[in-house]
């Protein structure tokens, strides 16, 4: 298949995805049935009419910009979502949450303590264990850590709804005492709008709970804690009681969810907007049509990519990040240190990614110059930088822009494979 | 896990049980004293042609192997697990420079590259699947190059 075939293709996807979401939104306006022959779980929304239901509104929009103001230097390929968070106890103490940072390579929504209400921030129950001390998280990250207690909230996005949804608030005044266990994992506590680079994150990737069995079978990996009236402590957690993947707590469309992104020239834009859909072969408008399917490890979430003739086996597929980074020690690296590459003109490159399923396809890409990018350019295809990780190659953002990515919870069954996997 | 040590290299080593945990930069008599701190169990050294890796597991499950010159510098350390060891422990009297370095543009959460005038840190993952490397650039033995910390 020639490159231009696939181009056509994505095209011709996304066209089709959009004018689907658009009949959703009028199904919902005109309340009338809608996605009922699309699938198996896409009935179910909380309004019906006699003799037909009416499909979930599944279409929330993603705007890539700039981010929050105080964010240094302004945001670039993030993709953000508006979100609104109530108290489990009290529906009506809502709050509508703007600039959520949409993350395929986390699990769990969190939000930073300083973008609450106090009157929310008060509602939000804290979880205990048993004896009724709090548990509270640290969030590692490659580049830090957020320290902050696990709540129970309310999610409402897009027409679907996660009731008493374990989620963690960041930077809680009430637990300002970071322990040196946690703070020895990271460069710097971001627990900020400015150092986290987001209102908070929802992190909607393929697993179900952000740490997993680790966390329930080992008590040392200073992730979950439990804190008393003095001290905290490492713990093992139980899956239930872990900050847990929204998507899967929905009444439906909660086996996954489809990012659709627009292609964006090389010269990037100043804003870019799409669509997070929720559900994967549920309704008319995420249906995995001929999309492949690259199936990724169920401890690591990797997958395998060949680039210019080596294999790189911790490889993903992250909206979170926002560059693709690899390692090519031809391409010249900036010369600001910052490990983006600054190529002094566009590289067209390819890689293929292969699935644990056997399934491969090769993909085209382009690498710019991070320092010729104007600072009024919130969305560019050429980012691209180093990786940390000698063996991965990371499809961050840039990978999403021209195609609908699907990404699929583990244990889910849906076109003919379990997730966890990627599809596109 | 996936070990990964160049091929040339395998076939040089050898293997030995010694208990090890020292800091960047720090030399071996502090071994015991920093394998305490971290109650990470040895596992096992390796001897290369210029310089030696010691290997251990800390309690939370992730590996750290630390490189050591043949007059007893650690230069480098590489760590690949469920979450990152203790950073303040295995990069010493570096991690306030690691802490206090300025980074020069946000990469997102899962890339972060470190680059001064003498220590290279280079840390990437999410929470289940964390690695690393750091290294002093000024002291890596002849011939040693930063891909073979890893």
């Amino acid at each position: 298949m020639t490159g231009e075939m696939v181009s056509l293709r994505l095209s011709r996807e996304f066209l089709a995805a959009k004018l689907c979401a658009l009949l959703a939104l009028i199904a919902i306006l005109a309340l009338t049935a809608c996605g009922g022959g699309g699938g198996s779980g896409g009935n179910g929304g909380s309004t019906s009419t006699t003799g037909s239901q009416t499909a979930t509104n599944n279409v929330q929009a993603i705007v890539v910009d700039a981010g929050p103001p105080v964010i240094p230097g302004g945001a670039i390929n993030e993709p953000f979502v508006t979100i609104t968070v109530c108290a489990p106890n009290n529906p009506g103490n809502c709050q509508t949450i703007d600039h959520v940072l949409v993350d395929t390579g986390s699990w769990g929504l969190r939000l930073i303590s300083a973008v609450l209400t106090p009157a929310l921030a008060a509602a939000l129950p804290q979880t205990t264990d048993a004896n009724g001390n709090a548990i509270v998280e640290c969030t590692p990250f490659a580049d830090g850590y957020s320290w902050g207690p696990v709540k129970s909230a309310n999610l409402q996005i897009s027409g679907e709804t996660a009731t008493a949804l374990p989620m963690q608030v960041i930077g809680d005044a009430n637990f300002s005492s970071i322990p040196a266990s946690c703070s020895s994992q990271g460069q710097s506590s971001e627990d900020t709008v400015a150092t986290f680079g987001a209102n908070g994150v929802i992190g909607v990737g393929t697993f179900a709970q952000d740490c997993g069995l680790a966390c329930v079978q080992n008590a040392n990996l200073n992730v979950y804690y439990l804190c008393g009236a003095s001290s905290c402590q490492s713990t093992a957690l139980a899956l239930a009681k872990q900050v847990q993947n929204p998507v899967t707590y929905f009444a439906n469309d909660n086996n996954g969810v489809m990012i659709s992104l627009p292609a964006v020239s090389a010269s990037g834009a100043a804003t870019v907007t799409g669509s997070l859909i929720f559900g994967v072969g549920t309704q008319t408008n995420n249906g995995l049509g001929s999309a492949g399917i690259y199936t990724i490890s169920n401890s690591t979430g990797y997958f395998t990519v060949s680039y210019n003739g080596t294999s790189y086996p911790d490889s993903f597929i992250d909206s979170g990040s926002n560059g693709l980074f690899f390692n090519d020690s031809a391409i010249t690296q900036c010369s600001d240190n910052s490990g983006f590459y600054c190529p002094t003109s566009t590289l067209s490159l390819s890689a293929v990614n292969q699935g644990m399923n056997g399934n491969s396809g090769t993909v085209s890409f382009a690498v710019g110059n991070e320092a010729a990018i104007p600072g009024s350019i919130t969305a560019s295809p050429l980012l691209a930088g180093i990786n940390g990780d000698p063996a991965s190659f990371d499809w961050g953002l840039p990978f999403f822009y021209g195609r609908n990515v699907y990404s699929v919870i583990e244990g889910k069954s849906i076109g003919g494979a379990v997730g966890p996997y990627f599809a596109y | 896990m996936k070990p990964r040590f160049p091929v040339n290299l395998i076939a040089a080593l050898i293997l030995a049980p010694l208990p090890a945990f020292a800091s960047l930069g720090g030399n071996l008599s502090s071994v015991n004293s920093d394998q305490e701190n971290m109650k990470a169990q040895s596992r096992v050294t390796r001897t290369a042609a210029r310089y030696s890796i010691h290997e251990s597991l800390t309690p939370a499950g992730t590996t750290v192997r630390e490189y050591t010159s043949e007059s007893g510098t650690v230069f480098g350390v590489a760590w690949m697990g469920p979450v990152p060891p203790d950073l303040r422990q295995i990069l010493g009297t570096y991690f306030a420079v690691y802490t206090n370095a300025k980074n020069v543009r946000r990469a997102g959460h899962r890339h972060l590259l470190v680059q001064q005038a003498d220590l290279v840190v280079r840390s990437h993952g999410h929470l289940r699947a964390f690695s690393g490397s750091a290294y002093l650039s000024n002291s890596l033995p002849q011939g040693v190059s930063a891909n073979d910390i890893q």
